[in-house]
């Protein structure tokens, strides 16, 4: 299995504010599970986290920190800085903002990539980058899914004849399965940027499993530009 | 029309400038690097900054300045020369403020736009 490259909707209102409430308010809230009122409606084709799962791993985090933190009444976000790898909370409290996550194969999302932008992915950095993340909203926004994902689905079927593969089903059973999961990442990144670009209030935040948390990019801004602040 | 630098003496004042520019040269797209004209957009393509010599003044552009005026640092006022511009003709103290302007401008762009 390859590493999954994430595009996550973040609401920014809800993580604006947790980042701004005290950390010691923050905690109690998670235990009491009254920060759940505050986690914003799931999209129902994205992926997250359930609510508990959610909790926990943020709990965890500031467990493992509580002890480095001098003023728990400051800011959540205040009491990062100083911290190494303080970033790591940011990713996980964006978790907790998200509507959900578009996440696919590095490999997949070189196909969709190259489709979605015109432009050959020359290398995997490309696929975290502001620059293609840009241009796939730009391309992606109103198009219709089926029509992106039968442009990816000729595409791929049309690289495994020039690589001499066959597209015959009984030759190869994988054929099926990955035909349809090349149509429905396809869809759901059109899904993806559309509700982003009719919602306001989200904020698309982008990396991929394993790329340090104060590498991912959160709008214009990094994670790491966000603790520093 | 390609541009000609119309006052070279005044290049050290738009190097100035522009160099506190260039560090958003990372998120930016540069869409004018000529000696004495400089640009950069958002990833989305609006215009984020622009430093261009004039005839008898340095240009600081930006169209949140004449939007959301506030992002002006009150020391940088006086400098104002239209809505949207700052013009620079020598040196001064309150150079050590266009930092702080920029990243204004910046952090502007950064909670009101998703790319």
């Amino acid at each position: 299995m390859g590493l999954e490259v994430v595009c996550r909707l973040v609401h920014a209102p809800t993580f604006d504010e947790i980042c701004s409430m005290s950390w010691e308010d923050v905690y109690a809230s998670l235990e009491s599970n009254e920060l759940r009122k505050l986690r914003p409606e799931k999209d129902e084709r994205l992926e997250r986290k359930f609510d508990i799962d959610a909790e926990a791993e943020l709990l965890d985090w500031m467990d493992s920190f509580n002890h480095k933190i001098s003023n728990r009444a400051n800011s959540f976000l205040d009491c990062l800085s100083g911290i190494n790898d303080s970033t790591d909370g940011l990713l996980l409290i964006s978790e907790w903002c998200s509507v959900g996550a578009w996440e696919v194969w590095e490999a997949r999302a070189i196909l969709y990539f190259e489709n979605a932008t015109g432009e050959r992915v020359e290398n995997s950095n490309d696929l975290i980058s502001l620059d293609t993340w840009t241009q796939i909203f730009e391309s992606l926004n109103g198009m219709n899914e089926s029509e992106f994902s039968d442009k990816v689905c000729m595409d791929w079927m049309q690289r495994r004849l020039d690589l001499g593969e066959t597209l015959d089903e009984t030759k190869d059973p994988r054929i099926a399965p990955t035909f349809e999961a090349h149509s429905r990442n396809s869809k759901t990144l059109v899904h993806a940027v559309n509700v982003l670009e009719n919602n306001t209030e989200l904020k698309p935040l982008f990396g991929r499993e394993y790329l340090p948390a104060f590498q991912w990019h959160y709008g214009l801004k990094t994670l790491g530009m966000i603790s520093n602040e | 029309m390609d541009y000609v630098c119309p006052n070279i003496g005044l290049l050290p004042i738009w190097d100035e400038l522009t160099k506190h520019c260039k560090k958003y040269e990372a998120i930016m797209s540069i869409k004018k690097d000529e000696i004495g004209y400089y640009r950069l957009e958002t990833p989305s393509k609006k215009p984020f900054i622009a430093t261009c010599v004039q005839k008898k003044h340095v240009g600081l552009y930006s169209v949140v300045m004449y939007r959301h005026p506030q992002v002006i640092p009150k020391e940088l006022e006086d400098f104002r020369i239209g809505k949207s511009c700052m013009g620079f003709v020598d040196f001064d103290e309150s150079f050590d403020l266009i930092p702080q302007l920029l990243d204004n401008i910046f952090q502007h762009y950064a909670s009101t736009e998703k790319f």
